[in-house]
């Protein structure tokens, strides 16, 4: 068994990735099979392509993927569906329109997950600039939908965004 | 036959044809298909199966419902899938977005109750999420008022609801106001009839004399009366922002703790003053100069149409030009106030984090970093100003020229009828005052645009805290409840401060009267949230929490946290007096009260031996306490406060032994006869609870005596095996 204090990096030799029968994303590793893994990414805005945490159904680590370069296509294929699959947050593609009403802000949106309309009360507790570019919302309930950098939405977007930044 | 309460959401003609008619007990549609991508599928569970179908009617996912054994959620961010427990493995049943959170949970609720043939739990308001049902914004909690659909004028008539009780005040400042506005208009009048009647007959003598008396006695008259007003509207604005200043802080007292857990709080230092400053400009000067400006503009319009009708309207004719650009910037105007606000309001955060790490950023020398970061925040700040403050530079100057490009008018056509005597030169005069008198309500208007933005901008933000409903809101049949026995009882409560991600699960206690209770586990067991709900800072998600049978959320909470003595880790002292401190919750305590309970709590000789004894000043600005005397302090707080339950949450983590050998003392006579849940690190301290309750990961792993749970071998066992691994090894080494 690994030290439990040192990070155990996946190594692509003796590991790899598939996809279980009943849907879910396992891992073998060096011998040893887990059925059920999530993939955690560590660094969600930093490092969005590596570094990903693979943990077993009870939350424990089980190790490190410091990136997908070197791995077999079948794992770098369901670590990249796995991705996507954990990562539900709708990126907006399109700013239809920012509107303030009395106590309310609301933000019409076209996402990967279609048109959205969020309403928050505020923007500096619901609107986040977590790195340049970036941007993250949140409404009332909680949803969270995603700006992956405004300098490339379109022209219209951008100028409903210039309205509050 | 369709089970009642049940979830069940209409699925395409398709899906229900596949499935049969009346056989679909429960039906939840979701957004995400198999690849990750927006797809519509619906999760259709009849008698036997559970399936899954997409929108054409296809079967992605089937299973009998007699092979799961367990539905369970897993998260994922920004949505998450269901998944069932089968006898051959886990299986993927449906993926979801957040949006579909609520209605996916109480579907695996529901699925589970099937499966185990359990009670089948009702749909509730609280598993679905609200929305309003006009505009479709989703509903705060805890209200029914959707902020979107509420009338436009809202903040202003609230704002102004503000000046109710001065209306006196208001009316008076006013008259005197419209005064003072007739007043202004006599002295051009004057220098009129001296120009035309005494200059230039030039026939001087007493008139001159009299006239400038007149012209003279008015000014003093307009002096008098502007002091008069200027004293009544600071009067009252300060009276005013008192009063928006005293709403919010007991607004933000009314909220829970989960309000402040979300935020950083020393943000509201600095904004109740700011907002309410805003705010009482717009209604003092705002409200007051814009009315007497309006009423100026009028009066002069009216005294200029009668002097010379078609002057006047030269003179007017720049003016719709201002009131379109006002127009025009009016909404920017308001968004750059708040931009400027939310970097002010950036700035203060940082400053207030950094002030209270200090230790910190000093011990590993960051002070430069901390420096870099406020360079920043400073340098965003200043954008901010010079952005507001640089468009009135603009717009000022923009103001006046459309203003004097009338007087230009007047004055080249004004000349002409003096010269051709269709007018007097007095005319011309008082006409040339009038509008100079005109451009300042013009660019007064301009500053009324300002303020008016700043003050809306600041009260959507005192309102938004006074609108927010506190998550324990106090029923409203809320009983008063008389010194209770201390029977506590925990009926299956489930609870997580972020929803569907429960801390605390299926938590099922009773706890007698004068019973003291040990809380062991491992950190981020759920102790302190376990701890966090019988104080009813929280309320669970599930399930129910009574003390002597009444359920706590129909307790009056006032009354219930008379009940309820806490003794936390961190001891907060409030600037004060050690007297005062101890008597924080029963200011009436008689000095041989407060002796009384520091001489149990073994505080009573230290404070003596001070020089100031009891009235020694402690908190922020005073005497340094160590940690071990701050704790007994605060067990005197909680001995002279009484209550029937005790809470302890690592009262004695950080000090010494000897000083934790004192404080144990102190708290083994606290705990006589009263109810107690203690959480304790060092297990050994727990050794007189009547019972030890494990958490482990949010639920109950063990329940029993110290003895009793050692025999058993199990987490408990553990946890001293590790603890007494801990100590020799610190006893070697020490």
């Amino acid at each position: 068994m690994n030290d439990p204090f040192q990070l155990n990096i996946l190594d692509p030799g003796s590991t790899r990735f598939f996809r279980s029968n009943g849907g879910m994303l396992a891992m073998s590793a060096g011998g040893i099979l887990h059925p059920e893994v999530t993939l955690h990414r560590t660094f969600p805005f930093a490092h969005p392509d590596r570094y990903f945490s693979v943990r077993n159904a009870k939350g424990e680590e089980l190790g490190i993927l410091e990136t997908l370069d070197g791995w077999d296509e079948e794992s770098r294929r369901e670590v990249g569906l796995e991705l996507k699959l954990s990562y539900l947050t709708p990126q907006v593609t399109r700013i239809m329109k920012i509107r303030q009403t009395p106590g309310m802000w609301i933000w019409e949106l076209e996402t990967t997950m279609g048109s959205m309309r969020l309403a928050m009360r505020n923007l500096h507790e619901h609107l986040q600039n977590p790195v340049p570019g970036r941007l993250l919302l949140t409404d009332l309930e909680g949803n969270r939908v995603e700006i992956i950098n405004f300098r490339e939405l379109d022209a219209h977007s951008r100028k409903q965004l210039r309205k509050i930044l | 036959m369709p089970v009642m309460g049940a979830l069940q959401e209409e699925c395409p003609e398709a899906v229900g044809q596949q499935v049969g008619d009346g056989r679909v007990l429960l039906s939840v549609k979701s957004d995400v298909g198999e690849d990750g991508e927006r797809r519509e599928h619906w999760l259709i569970v009849t008698r036997e199966k559970a399936e899954v179908f997409d929108a054409d009617g296809h079967a992605v996912r089937s299973l009998k419902l007699d092979e799961i054994r367990e539905v369970r959620m897993v998260l994922a961010v920004g949505g998450g899938m269901l998944v069932a427990d089968t006898v051959d493995g886990t299986r993927v049943l449906i993926r979801y977005t957040s949006v579909h959170h609520k209605r996916m949970g109480f579907a695996a609720k529901w699925m589970n109750a099937v499966i185990q043939g359990e009670d089948l739990p009702v749909m509730s308001s609280k598993d679905l999420p609200r929305a309003c049902p006009k505009c479709d914004t989703p509903l705060p909690d805890g209200t029914n008022v959707c902020p979107v659909c509420t009338d436009k004028g809202r903040v202003i008539s609230r704002l102004l609801r503000y000046a109710r009780p001065y209306r006196r005040q208001m009316i008076t400042a006013a008259l005197l106001l419209i005064a003072a506005t007739l007043m202004e208009l006599v002295p051009p009048f004057m220098t009129k009839i001296i120009v035309d009647d005494v200059l230039q007959p030039k026939t001087a003598g007493a008139i001159l004399l009299w006239l400038v008396i007149g012209l003279g006695a008015t000014r003093l008259m307009l002096s008098i009366m502007q002091t008069l007003r200027g004293y009544i509207g600071v009067w009252f604005g300060s009276k005013l922002m008192a009063d928006i200043r005293r709403e919010t802080y007991e607004a933000l007292m009314k909220l829970s703790l989960s309000f402040f857990d979300r935020r950083q709080t020393s943000q509201f230092i600095g904004r109740i003053n700011s907002d309410s400053e805003a705010m009482r400009q717009f209604m003092t000067d705002g409200v007051i100069w814009i009315t007497g400006e309006v009423l100026m503009l009028v009066s002069i319009v009216a005294t200029m149409l009668s002097l010379d009708w078609r002057l006047a309207l030269l003179a007017l004719i720049p003016t719709p030009l201002m009131f379109a650009a006002s127009v025009l910037i009016w909404p920017f105007v308001r968004n750059l106030w708040y931009r400027h606000w939310r970097s002010v309001n950036r700035i203060n955060v940082l400053v207030g984090d950094t002030l209270q790490g200090i230790r910190v950023v000093k011990a590993f020398g960051q002070e430069q970093a901390e420096r870099n970061r406020y360079a920043d925040a400073n340098r965003d700040v200043m954008t901010q100003t010079v952005r507001m403050d640089g468009l009135w530079q603009g717009v000022f100057p923009f103001f006046s020229l459309i203003t004097t490009s009338g007087a230009l008018l007047v004055w080249y056509f004004g000349g002409w009828n003096v010269i051709r005597d269709e007018i007097s030169l007095g005319t011309l005069m008082a006409f040339i005052s009038y509008l100079g008198m005109l451009f300042g309500p013009l660019q007064w208007f301009s500053q009324a645009l300002n303020w008016t933005n700043r003050a809306l901008s600041a009260a959507d933000r005192v309102f938004e805290i006074m609108d927010t409903q506190p998550d324990v809101p106090d029923s409203p049949d809320a009983v008063k409840i008389p010194r209770v026995e201390g029977r506590v009882v925990l009926d299956r409560v489930s609870y997580g401060y972020e929803k569907h991600y429960p801390v605390l699960k299926n938590i099922s206690l009773a706890v007698e009267p004068g019973e003291m209770i040990g809380l062991v586990g491992h950190s981020g067991a759920g102790k302190s949230t376990l701890i966090n709900m019988i104080c009813r800072f929280y309320d669970p998600d599930d399930g129910s929490i009574s003390v002597d049978g009444i359920d706590l959320r129909r307790i009056d909470q006032e009354d219930l946290r008379k009940q309820i003595g806490v003794v936390l880790q961190e001891t907060f002292l409030f600037d004060g007096t050690i007297a005062e401190n101890i008597a924080y919750s029963k200011p009436d305590a008689t000095p041989l009260e407060i002796m009384r309970a520091a001489k149990i709590a073994n505080a009573h000789d230290f404070i003596v031996r001070m020089p100031d004894g009891y009235d020694t000043r402690v908190g922020e600005r005073g005497h340094r306490l160590s940690g071990g005397e701050k704790q007994r302090i605060a067990i005197a707080r909680a001995i002279i406060h009484d209550p029937r339950i005790l809470i302890l949450d690592e009262a004695t983590a950080s000090v010494d032994t000897e000083t934790e050998r004192q404080i144990q003392e102190a708290i083994s006579r606290l705990v006589k006869g009263r109810t107690t849940f203690a959480i304790a690190h060092r297990l050994s301290t727990l050794r007189n609870a009547d019972r030890l309750v494990v958490l482990d990961k949010g639920k109950i792993a063990e329940i029993g005596t110290h003895e009793e749970l050692l025999r058993a071998k199990g987490v408990y066992y553990k946890l001293v095996q590790a603890q007494r691994e801990m100590s020799r090894i610190r006893g070697v080494e020490g």
